[in-house]
């Protein structure tokens, strides 16, 4: 890829558009692995209270020694208190002022709160914190939390974890065309055709988890996904040939014996 | 009649401990619980405390401590 197409998010750049979660990998190694075949620089977790008298694992070691970047979440969050108390404890834990902020109050689809998000977002904002949404596909609410001061957004493709792609590919385009801050496609993205569709469309990154965590064979998958991101990226900067309504040879139509 | 003078705090809902002339801070629940700082945040009565205030952040008799780690996540 062009060394010089870095993406710049808050005070961080990165050379790879493939950002990844660690949710759902069989085990810690696959992970670990899958994440270092993705080549992501940034990845997503989550905080919960620890269990007093268990064995807690230890998540955050083999992606350090990775030198992956944290974008904890706020998961769990159901509205706006939860997920300022929940991004002040993934501050102070994790040591990094970077969140994705996630309120969805609903548990079968997901769907984020749009005005608890908001409320979130501004008074993340002003407490420091690098804030990225994951965000319906609204462009009203994408411009919105740019206006508020959220590093990025981070609209979703389809609900999480369903694997069914760009549901949401029109109103994706215009929050792209109108957005100043980088758009993160998260959630839903299935295969590294999604991904790619996504690049092609000129989101600058993509978040995949599931896709790559329950795949059967998660190292190759990722790294499916890292070409898949690299051509669509690479085929948006180049520019997509127009569609045409009918054909256009693209041989001469003079006879090949006149 | 025998009166149970000591205080306690409960961690996580689950684990009550006595606050004694040996954990009196946050960072002795920390170090009783034989818990390693890094990558843990803990709320007292749903109030974030930094790091850096646990030594001196003194227990009271009834405080609510959730102690919060990373966990994997999308």
């Amino acid at each position: 890829m062009n060394k010089q197409d870095l993406l710049s998010i808050g005070d961080k750049t990165f050379q790879s558009r493939l950002f990844t979660g660690t949710g759902k990998f069989a085990t810690s190694e696959l992970m670990t692995q899958s994440l270092a075949a993705s080549g992501s620089e940034l990845v997503t977790m989550a905080l919960k209270r620890i269990d007093i008298a268990g064995k807690n694992d230890d998540i955050l070691k083999p992606l350090l020694a990775a030198g992956m970047n944290l974008l904890p979440n706020t998961s769990g969050a159901k509205n706006a208190q939860d997920a300022v108390f929940a991004a002040r404890l993934t501050r102070e834990a994790l040591g990094t002022n970077w969140v994705k902020l996630e309120i969805h109050p609903d548990p079968k689809y997901l769907m984020p709160d749009p005005i608890e998000t908001l409320r979130a977002a501004e008074i993340l904002v002003k407490e420091g914190f690098v804030v990225l949404p994951y965000m319906h596909a609204d462009p009203v609410l994408a411009k919105r939390l740019e206006e508020v001061g959220c590093a990025a957004v981070m609209p979703l493709g389809s609900p999480i974890g369903s694997n069914k792609g760009l549901a949401s590919r029109e109103f994706l385009q215009i929050i792209i065309e109108q957005a100043r801050v980088p758009v993160v496609v998260d959630a839903g993205i299935g295969a590294p055709s999604d991904a790619a569709l996504a690049m092609e469309l000129g989101a600058d990154a993509v978040l995949i988890n599931t896709a790559m965590a329950v795949s059967n064979n998660p190292i190759a998958m990722a790294n499916a996904f890292a070409l898949a991101v690299t051509a669509g990226r690479q085929a948006y900067l180049a520019g997509l040939a127009p569609k045409a309504q009918h054909a256009i040879a693209t041989s001469p139509l003079t006879g090949f014996l006149n | 009649m025998s009166t149970n003078l000591s205080s306690k705090v409960m961690i996580n809902d689950v684990t009550p401990v006595d606050i004694e002339n040996g954990i009196t801070t946050l960072i002795d629940i920390m170090n009783f619980l034989k818990l390693e700082s890094n990558a843990v945040a803990i709320a007292v009565n749903n109030v974030v405390i930094s790091k850096s205030s646990w030594p001196q952040h003194t227990l009271c008799d009834g405080d609510n401590i959730n102690v919060f780690g990373a966990i994997a996540g999308g």
